[in-house]
């Protein structure tokens, strides 16, 4: 085998070579796809698919009988009435409610549901008013609201998320300046933070990491805490020196200290760059939030078989071959780790080999395998694995290419399951090839498949959690969340906004929680209190008023009074989101320690606990 | 601390010109050298270019436009605020990035809001040299004292804090208005005053802040439209905290300092009170000098001519003698004879019944203040200064009413306040029966008014606390330290000092406070030295440390809230935590115009918070869950009808606070 030149050689080298061998390639060899051409493979626009499907039926099923029920039982009750929480309505149905979906009359809601269930583009119903301020998008030079940089020590740009080239390489000459200033004056210090304030609070954040080499500098108008600020710049350089790695990184700048990295990188490098800021600021995995893996919800016996078939086809690999073996299911879920004793991989890295499957690999045809080496920043900065790639197939129900819904629950793009295969030597693709090709076939076999390609998730309603809208629950114990099913209807960067200010409820800005334990309820309301109604005036009156304005906005605007609450303990950390008009606070926190104990009760089946060891 | 500069950018065209844009540099770094003007210039230069630089990130729009920047270094970090258009502040500190900035921000828009108040806007000042000096003579001195206590930085509350730019209010209940009628209709419609007087600010400033601080503050002003009324108030907030007590002439004044002790060699002041007095804490030995002169004012009209009138006429090397001019209304009939608890309690402060030999600003101070918001030029007024027992008036006139001047309009108008603010010490009803199991700040965004429980955290009790033998600071009054040295080494000796110390013994009860003048008088009789009678005159303020002592020996004290009782380290810490969790508010992108916030906090160490942001008005309320019964004992009676939706989160907190807050709404 004298395939892929050593890394270290350049990557140019590498990916030439990788396509060559796909030219004279055997049979084999024909599917090993080049890391190069997958840009032209994948065009950005594709990336952005509008959300083309409704995915789940069961919750606008949900809302659609919920609310035949309700208007057909309870006509004259009052809307208010309906939304507040009484002891009895613990069924879940009613508890999944919205308001919005209270405001549909009945006949726009089957409307809404054929619509989404047939059509590409649909509105999709605001379950979740918006209590935070919008950012002024409008700027032409520089949008506003979130911005990273990447630029070289000796200030040349690498990177910007956006704005226009000549203006960004401006700015990027002044931080460049900047940061030099400190470093050079007298007390030789480092430039970490620079916050803004108008007399309300908070602007904007800068936050500078200054790396050998490289500088990177994040921009945040959001509620983001400085510490949530240098992990995403750790992770888009981290980004840098999986691709690159440290090695080569400091080879080519200690040859020359102005020199122009953008040259070395790739297309596909600065697409990837694009897709991991993209998700950043859209808050697409909420694991980068929590520094958490999310994994596929399994019964403890069917993970152990899985472990027991991995490790059974890895047994004929000979020794050092085999360094880690994943299986990846949609959304950045984890399915299983095979590992080594005694040696684990750090989150940033997992976090970022499944990025790359995402942004990289979801356009390759199904039956494509990868051979490509990465280097895991937090593994060993300075060294390669090779990893090998290869989808698993759909299992029983299908056809070839129907991985189910192309898009998940998020919006995000549906990655077909991925198995992962890492090796330290270079060589051993025949052999993780083979192991592999057993695997997928014990797999099959074993009717275990389906589990892992159609994973579902539990939805709120398997929990007693009245109120609840949708919560994530992080086990310290494992380093992994877990949430619930969300609609197809969710505004999921909205979501994520309330999630990131209830973290900051038990954090201060340094990233150090408040206390050891900490609980917090935050609530958000758009009644001021000249606008509630009088205290003589029903509550009733008013709001069948407001039904009356025929104008949903505004009943949206008015009538938000949303309730969150996070909690925060030596051993998990629960963050959830109620319902719109969900107020009562006892009945949350019920909510709350149900969750969680479901989640200790279940921890068997909600987290990976175990890897197949070996 | 590090520095602090003011600079201009815009003042400057040239490139020969640059220095011109840097208005005051100031180190703080005594002992290193002198740092070049280039090297000053340029990190004005860098400064300017980070302001620059976030700028290009933010579209300003009307509401919101970058105010401060705080810059974080690996240690040091550098806070500047535009305080004028073109006009920035900056100011370098190394505290290892352990407060939230709030800290400073909060200093130097103050330092800043009382130079102008002083001064006027750095705008206005036509000469540029002329502006260096006057920020050299105060902003400066501001932060120099600042540098000598740093804990007066962070021991604030966390409401003076974060709502620097609004001031505190009294909550005293009174059992009726009489004594607002009485002024309004004997002083404001006055036909002598009418057309002068613009306005009278009343406050309380109790020397047991740290234990009743619902009294202090602002009592009343009586004009509607009183745009620099914070700016006025928190002056004498941080005059009281800084300098112990605003209730000085000298301290009103702006003649007293703080100093490190040792650090002047030509400065041999008061030995005396430190080797003789051993344990007593510096200002008690320091504060006979900030006296000196209204003991003096007094001793003149008790007995005429004597010898400390004799010594300061020989000081003040023939400059005149003591004038006639005072003359207090109670006391021109019956010289030496006359009540105590009438004469020495109360009168001018500041006025030009002060002797003649004393600076203007003993006469009066003139000040920049604004009193509509539409007219937007603020004007110059002269203030006078009058107090009863720890009342402070605040009298405002217009600069050009001359019948200040007159003594005998200040002597009526002296026994006119007199009458009123003895008709609201008379109808004070005492609330101080019940400690409350929660402390509270309640901001009202449109007035800036802030009302609170939160105890006042002071920082010369921690000095107190320390080893007070090597107390390093002393206060001293600027221009007349040669007269003060003289009349004190001469004067002092160890016999008026144990004289004060058994007032100070430690069996003084919390009715020191209460009932200062009976001791004070008690005093009096016994004392046939006429310096006893200047001292014992100080302790009509108990000291903090009397008050220390008495909280700490009565185990069941009787504070405004549960927060009086703990220790000045627990405040502290506890004061982190709230900034903490405030910060989280300031963080938020909640729409601060439609939208309200709440937040309720609870920690494991015990401390319960809840936090409400609204358009209108932030509320904070503060509790201890561990003490709270509702926690260890379920309750289950929960939320009465009818406001159910407004108070869901506040009504946890449990009734005390639900009935707080009842009565408070229901009062508006």
């Amino acid at each position: 085998m004298h395939r892929a030149g050593s890394k270290e050689e350049g990557r140019g080298d590498d990916h030439r070579e990788l396509a060559s061998q796909q030219q004279r390639g055997g049979r084999r060899l024909r599917s090993v796809a080049s890391l190069t051409s997958l840009k032209s493979l994948s065009p950005p626009q594709t990336m952005n698919w509008p959300i083309s499907k409704a995915t789940i039926s069961v919750d606008l099923t949900n809302h659609f009988t919920s609310t035949l029920v309700r208007s057909s039982l309870a006509d004259q009750e009052s809307l208010y009435e309906r939304l507040s929480p009484s002891p009895q309505n613990v069924e879940p149905n009613v508890e999944g409610l919205s308001s919005e979906a209270m405001t549909y009359d009945l006949l726009s809601i089957q409307d809404e549901l054929t619509h989404s269930l047939h059509s590409v583009a649909y509105v999709p119903l605001r379950e979740l008013p918006n209590p935070f301020r919008r950012t002024v998008e409008n700027c032409k030079e520089l949008p506003q609201g979130k911005q990273f940089l990447i630029l070289t020590s000796a200030g040349k740009p690498i990177y910007s998320m956006n704005g226009q080239d000549e203006y960004v390489m401006g700015l990027m000459g002044i931080v460049h300046t900047i940061i030099n200033y400190f470093q050079l004056s007298g007390q030789k210090e480092c430039l970490k933070t620079i916050t803004t304030f108008d007399t309300n609070g908070v602007l904007q954040k800068f936050t500078f990491l200054n790396k050998r080499h490289v500088v990177l500098l994040a921009m945040t108008n959001y509620n983001e805490t400085d510490l949530k600020l240098q992990q995403q710049l750790d992770l888009l350089y981290s980004y840098l020196i999986s691709t690159l790695s440290l090695r080569q990184l400091n080879r080519l700048f200690n040859k020359r200290e102005n020199f122009d990295l953008r040259s070395h990188l790739t297309g596909s490098d600065f697409h990837n760059l694009d897709q991991l800021c993209q998700s950043i600021c859209l808050g697409k995995h909420p694991g980068w939030m929590l520094g958490a893996l999310e994994c596929v919800t399994l019964k403890k016996s069917i993970r152990q078989r899985i472990h027991t078939i991995m490790l059974q086809s890895i047994r004929d690999l000979p020794v050092g071959a085999l360094l880690y073996g994943i299986i990846m299911a949609p959304d950045h879920r984890l399915v299983s780790v095979m590992r080594p004793k005694g040696h684990t991989l750090h989150t940033t890295d997992l976090q970022l080999l499944f990025s790359m499957v995402e942004n990289q690999l979801q356009f390759l045809d199904s039956n494509q395998e990868v051979w490509v080496p990465v280097c895991f920043p937090k593994f060993n900065g300075n060294g390669f694995l090779y990893c090998y790639f290869k989808f698993l197939p759909p299992g029983f129900i299908g056809t070839a290419n129907n991985y189910g819904n192309a898009t998940t629950l998020e919006g995000n793009e549906r990655v077909k399951p991925t198995l992962i295969l890492i090796s330290p030597q270079k060589n051993s693709f025949y052999e993780l090839q083979q192991a592999a090709n057993t695997m997928t076939d014990n797999l099959t076999i074993s009717g275990i498949l389906p589990h892992i390609t159609n994973p579902s998730r539990f939805t709120i309603n398997d929990i007693p959690a009245p109120l609840v809208h949708h919560f994530i629950y992080k086990s310290k114990k494992y380093v992994q969340y877990v949430m619930p099913e969300t609609s197809s209807v969710t505004d999921w960067s909205t979501l994520m906004k309330y999630y990131s200010h209830l973290k900051s409820a038990v954090f201060d800005n340094n990233g150090t929680p408040l206390n050891k334990t900490v609980l917090s309820f935050v609530r958000w309301s758009a009644l001021s209190d000249e606008d509630r109604p009088p205290k003589s005036r029903n509550n009733e009156l008013l709001l069948q008023e407001d039904l009356n304005a025929d104008s949903r906005e505004f009943f949206i605007e008015e009538g938000m009074d949303m309730f969150g609450m996070a909690w925060f303990t030596p051993s998990f950390e629960l963050y959830l989101v109620c319902n719109n008009g969900a107020v009562d606070r006892n009945m949350i926190l019920k909510s709350a320690r149900n969750i969680s104990r479901w989640c200790k009760l279940n921890e068997h089946r909600l987290f990976v606990s175990d890897s197949a060891v070996f | 601390m590090d520095f602090i500069a003011v600079y201009n950018p815009k003042l400057y065209t040239l490139e020969t010109d640059a220095w011109r844009q840097l208005l005051l540099y100031h180190s703080f770094q005594e002992h290193s050298e002198p740092i070049p003007l280039n090297e000053k210039l340029s990190l004005i230069g860098i400064i300017q270019g980070i302001w620059q630089f976030t700028h290009n990130f933010n579209v300003p729009t009307a509401s919101s436009k970058v105010k401060y920047i705080d810059t974080h270094l690996g240690n040091g970090r550098l806070i500047t605020v535009e305080l004028e258009p073109d006009y920035f502040i900056t100011f370098g500190i190394n505290d290892g990035n352990q407060y939230p900035c709030s800290y400073y921000i909060r200093e130097l828009c103050q330092s800043y809001s009382f130079f102008r108040m002083h001064f006027g806007p750095m705008s206005s000042f036509k000469e540029r040299n002329e502006l260096t000096n006057r920020l050299n003579e105060y902003l400066v001195m501001y932060w120099y004292d600042l540098n000598l206590i740093p804990e007066a930085i962070y021991s604030s509350n966390f409401a003076n804090i974060f709502w620097h730019d609004s001031f505190k209010v009294s909550e005293l209940k009174t059992s009726n208005s009489a004594w607002e009628t009485s002024i309004k209709n004997n002083i404001l419609l006055d036909d002598d005053t009418f057309l002068g007087l613009k306005d009278i600010c009343v406050y309380k400033l109790p020397r047991d802040g740290h234990r009743h601080p619902k009294k202090y503050g602002l009592v009343r002003n009586f004009t509607t439209n009183f745009e620099s009324l914070s700016t006025l108030s928190n002056w004498l907030y941080h005059l009281d905290r800084i300098f112990d007590s605003a209730l000085s002439s000298h301290v009103l004044a702006g003649h007293v300092h703080l100093l490190r002790q040792g650090t002047r060699e030509e400065d041999p002041t008061i030995d005396v009170p430190e080797t003789t007095m051993g344990t007593k804490i510096w200002h008690n030995a320091t504060l006979p000098i900030s006296m000196t002169y209204d003991a003096i004012n007094e001793v003149g009209n008790l007995t005429g001519i004597n010898t400390f009138m004799n010594g300061l006429n020989t000081i003040a090397n023939g400059l005149g003698s003591i004038t006639n001019k005072i003359g207090w209304p109670n006391t021109s009939t019956e010289p030496g004879g006359r009540n105590r608890s009438d004469s020495t309690t109360h009168g001018f402060l500041i006025s030009p019944l002060s002797l003649d030999i004393l600076p203007e600003s003993y006469h009066f101070r003139r000040f920049q203040l604004q009193f509509s918001s539409l007219n937007t030029q603020p004007e110059w007024y002269k203030l006078l200064f009058w107090h009863f027992k720890d009342y402070l008036c605040v009298l405002i006139f217009n600069e050009d009413f001359t019948k200040i001047w007159d003594p005998s309009y200040l002597e009526s108008l002296d026994s006119k306040l007199y009458k009123s603010i003895s008709i609201l010490e008379n109808s004070v009803i005492d609330t101080t029966v019940d400690t409350e199991g929660f402390a509270y700040a309640v901001l009202d965004k449109e007035s800036h008014r802030i009302q609170t429980s939160l105890p006042m955290i002071q920082c010369h009790a921690e000095e107190a606390a320390g080893d007070t033998s090597q107390m390093p600071l002393k206060l001293v009054v600027n221009g007349i330290d040669d007269a003060l040295q003289y009349l004190t080494s001469n004067t002092i000796n160890s016999n008026a000092w144990t004289s004060i110390a058994s007032i100070y013994s430690p069996s003084i009860s919390s009715e020191v406070t209460t009932k200062p003048l009976q001791k004070d008088a008690s005093d009096q009789k016994n004392s046939s030295n006429l310096w006893k009678l200047g001292l014992s005159r100080l302790t009509s303020f108990p000291s903090r440390e009397a008050q220390d002592k008495s909280s700490k020996g009565t185990s069941t004290a009787n504070g405004d809230s549960f927060l009086c009782t703990l220790s000045l380290d627990k405040l502290l810490e506890l004061n982190i935590d709230l900034c903490k969790i405030y910060m989280g508010i300031q963080n938020s992108e909640y729409r601060r115009d439609s939208v309200k916030e709440e937040k309720l906090v609870k920690l494991s160490n015990g401390v319960l918070c809840y936090i409400s942001n609204s358009s209108s008005e932030v509320v904070v309320i503060l509790k201890n869950w561990f003490t709270d019964e509702r926690f260890s004992k379920k309750n289950n009676c929960n939320i009465g009808t009818g406001k159910f939706e407004e108070t869901i989160l506040i009504s946890s907190l449990g009734n005390d606070v639900r009935s707080w807050w009842d009565n408070r709404n229901n009062q508006d």
